[in-house]
C-alpha cells in the first residue's frame, strides 16, 4: 500500500496532542512520536463539505466547486444540497494514476461515483444502496447493519444514549474497513472517523467541564477512537505513507447567530412575508443575503433573477458590509472576528460562484445562514463549533513532500502524494 | 504535455493564459481574455484569429496546425469540447502525437439541478443538516 489517509473529523491539533499526552489516546501518543503533527487551516468557511473536498482534490472551493452543504442553482433562487456530483475537480482516487483505492466514510462523496476500487460514502449519505460502489458490496454491509449516519436525534434522549449510538456506528464501520482491507491489495486506503465531530458538537461543554457527568464519556469515546487507530497502525508497515487529518478545529459555542436576521434588521435583506421563507422571497431591494455558515452574497444583477446590485456598486457595498459586520454585536459581544473577501480566498475556474464575503465567527459564536428570521440567537443543543484554525495534519513516512509553513486543507495532497501532484501540475 | 480539466464557458477565462490558441470543438461561446487566439477556418485554410470561432475536428488538421504555429506566438493549444465529446480525445491524441503542447478542457454545465442531491432526498438532507445546525 502506498498511502493510508486517516480522517478524524473535527479533531483539533491541540486536543489530539493533549489527549495523547494525557494517556487518553495511548496509540496516538506512540504514533505522534513517529512523524510530524502541525496545525492546519480549514476551508473558508470552515464547513466539512468544503474542507473534505479540498483535502481529497487538492483544490480550494474555487477549484472543486463545493462552498458549503447548500448552494443556489446558477441563475436561480432554488436551494440545492451539494453532493458528489457538485465536485468539478477529481478526488485523488479518481485520477488515472491512482491505483486501486478503498475509500470509506469520506464526507461529501454521496451518491457513490464509480472508481477503481470500492467506496462507501460518508455524511450526508441517505440510502446505503446509493452510498456503495460497486453495488455487490451492498449485501454484506447491509447484513452488518452498516450505518451511513448516526442517529443524531438520540441526543434528545440523553447524551449517554447518543454516545452509545456513536460507538455502535463506529465499530461497525471499522469492521467494514478491516473486512474490505483484507479483500484486495489496495494502493490507497482512506477512512474517516466522523463520530468525533458529532461528539464535539453536542458534548464540548462536557469536555471543558471536568465535573460534568458526561466528561468521562467524552474521553472514553476518544479512547475507543484511539483503540481503532491502534488496530490500523498494527497493519501498516514503514513503506506506507500514513497521514492523519481533520477538516477543521473545534471550540466552545455559546450562541448561534443568524446572519440573515442581522442583515434584515440593517435593511440589507428584504423578504416578502411568508410562513416558510425561501430565497425566492427576496425582494429586488435586497442588497445581500447569507448562506450557511458565514457566506455572504451580494444580490448581484446578472447573477440572480431579481438582483439589482451592479458591478459598479459592489465594491462600495462590500466595504460597507465589511465595516458593519466588524462592528455589529449581539448579546454585548462581537459577531465576527474577521471578514474575508471571496476574491482573496478562492482561486480556480469556479471562483465566480463564490460568496462575495465570508464572515469568520467571533469567539464563542457560530454563524448561521437560515432564512427563517424568527430568532436572532437560535435555540440549539449544540455547544461546540468549528474553527478555521487548528485542524490536524500528521504525516509519517519517507516519501512525503515538504509541509508548508502555512498548511491548509488544499495542501494535503501536495504533501502526501508529492510525485503525483507534481506531475499533475507540470502537465497543467 | 497534456492534461484535462473542467470549466464552464464563463469560467474558462480563469484557465486561459495569453499565448493560448483555442481549438473550440464545442458550440458554446467562451469567455475569453486579451492575448488569446482562436483557431478558425477561412476559405478552407486554418487561421489563428483574435475573433472567436469554432471548428469541426478532421483528421489531418494537426499537420496543418503544426505548419502555421511557428508564424504566431502560441505557447499552448487549448482544446475545448462538450462534456461527453469523444472527438476531443482524438484531437488531444493527435496533438500529443505531433508534440504540440496542449490542454483539454471539457465544458461542464453551470451548477444546475443535476449537480445537487436528488429532489426527493431534499427533506431528509435538510433534517440531517438541521441537526448539525446548518439549516
Amino acid at each position: 500500500m502506498d498511502l493510508f489517509l486517516l480522517g478524524i473529523d473535527g479533531l483539533p491539533r491541540w486536543m489530539w496532542q493533549q489527549l495523547a499526552d494525557s494517556g487518553v489516546m495511548p496509540n496516538s501518543q506512540k504514533l505522534l512520536r513517529t512523524g510530524t503533527l502541525v496545525p492546519m487551516k480549514s476551508a473558508l468557511p470552515e464547513v466539512s463539505s468544503a474542507a473534505w473536498a479540498s483535502i481529497v482534490t487538492g483544490e480550494n472551493s474555487g477549484g472543486h466547486n463545493v462552498f458549503g452543504f447548500t448552494d443556489l442553482l446558477d441563475g436561480s433562487y432554488t436551494l440545492g444540497f451539494t453532493s458528489s456530483r457538485t465536485f468539478r475537480a477529481a478526488p485523488f482516487w479518481s485520477r488515472p494514476d491512482a491505483g486501486p483505492s478503498l475509500i470509506l466514510n469520506v464526507p461529501q462523496t454521496y451518491p457513490a461515483q464509480p472508481l477503481n476500487g470500492m467506496l462507501v460514502s460518508g455524511f450526508v449519505a441517505l440510502d446505503l444502496k446509493r452510498a456503495v460502489y460497486p453495488a455487490d458490496a451492498f449485501p454484506w454491509l447491509n447484513e452488518q447493519k452498516y450505518s451511513v449516519d448516526a442517529d443524531m436525534s438520540l441526543v434528545e434522549k440523553g447524551k449517554s444514549r447518543f454516545v452509545r449510538e456513536l460507538l455502535d456506528v463506529m465499530r461497525i464501520r471499522c469492521e467494514a474497513l478491516h473486512h474490505y482491507w483484507d479483500a484486495e491489495p489496495w494502493q490507497n486506503v482512506m477512512y474517516v472517523f466522523t463520530g468525533t465531530d458529532r461528539l464535539n458538537h453536542y458534548l464540548w461543554e462536557d469536555f471543558e467541564d471536568s465535573s460534568s457527568p458526561h466528561h468521562q464519556e467524552f474521553l472514553d469515546f476518544y479512547h475507543e477512537v484511539d483503540r481503532e487507530i491502534g488496530r490500523i497502525l498494527e497493519r501498516l508497515d514503514d513503506r506506507t505513507t500514513l497521514a492523519a487529518v481533520s477538516d477543521h478545529g473545534f471550540a466552545r459555542q455559546l450562541r448561534s447567530v443568524n446572519l440573515n436576521c442581522l442583515l434584515a434588521e440593517a435593511g440589507y435583506l428584504q423578504l416578502k412575508p411568508s410562513d416558510r421563507p425561501s430565497y425566492g422571497d427576496m425582494l429586488p431591494e435586497t442588497k445581500a443575503f447569507a448562506m450557511d455558515p458565514g457566506r455572504i452574497y451580494l444580490h448581484r444583477e446578472g447573477r440572480y433573477p431579481n438582483g439589482r446590485v451592479t458591478d459598479d456598486e459592489a465594491e462600495e457595498l462590500m466595504q460597507e458590509l465589511t465595516q458593519w459586520l466588524g462592528s455589529v454585536s449581539v448579546a454585548g459581544a462581537p459577531v465576527t472576528a474577521e471578514v474575508v473577501r471571496g476574491g482573496d480566498a478562492y482561486s480556480g475556474p469556479f471562483s465566480h460562484r463564490a460568496p462575495d464575503l465570508i464572515g469568520m465567527p467571533a469567539e464563542n459564536v457560530a454563524l448561521s445562514g437560515r432564512l427563517n428570521l424568527s430568532d436572532l440567537i437560535e435555540p440549539t443543543l449544540i455547544n461546540g463549533r468549528h474553527t478555521y484554525e487548528e485542524s490536524s495534519f500528521f504525516v509519517r513516512g519517507e516519501n512525503h513532500g515538504e509541509i508548508p509553513a502555512d498548511m491548509k486543507v488544499e495542501n494535503v495532497l501536495d504533501v502526501i502524494l508529492p510525485a503525483r501532484e507534481q506531475s499533475l501540475r507540470r502537465a497543467a | 504535455m497534456s492534461t484535462e480539466c473542467t470549466a464552464t464557458p464563463l469560467a474558462i477565462s480563469e484557465l486561459l493564459l495569453a499565448g493560448d490558441l483555442i481549438l473550440n470543438l464545442s458550440s458554446e461561446v467562451l469567455n475569453t481574455l486579451p492575448g488569446v487566439m482562436y483557431l478558425t477556418e477561412q476559405n478552407g485554410q486554418l487561421r489563428c484569429s483574435e475573433t472567436t470561432g469554432q471548428l469541426v475536428w478532421q483528421e489531418g488538421l494537426t499537420t496543418e496546425l503544426a505548419g502555421i504555429l511557428p508564424d504566431h506566438e502560441i505557447n499552448r493549444v487549448v482544446v475545448v469540447c462538450g462534456p461527453d465529446s469523444s472527438v476531443a480525445e482524438q484531437a488531444a491524441a493527435a496533438l500529443s502525437g505531433a508534440n504540440i503542447r496542449h490542454l483539454l478542457v471539457r465544458l461542464s454545465a453551470d451548477c444546475d439541478a443535476s449537480a445537487f442531491m436528488d429532489e426527493e432526498d431534499a427533506e431528509a438532507v435538510s433534517e440531517r443538516l438541521r441537526q448539525l445546525g446548518y439549516l
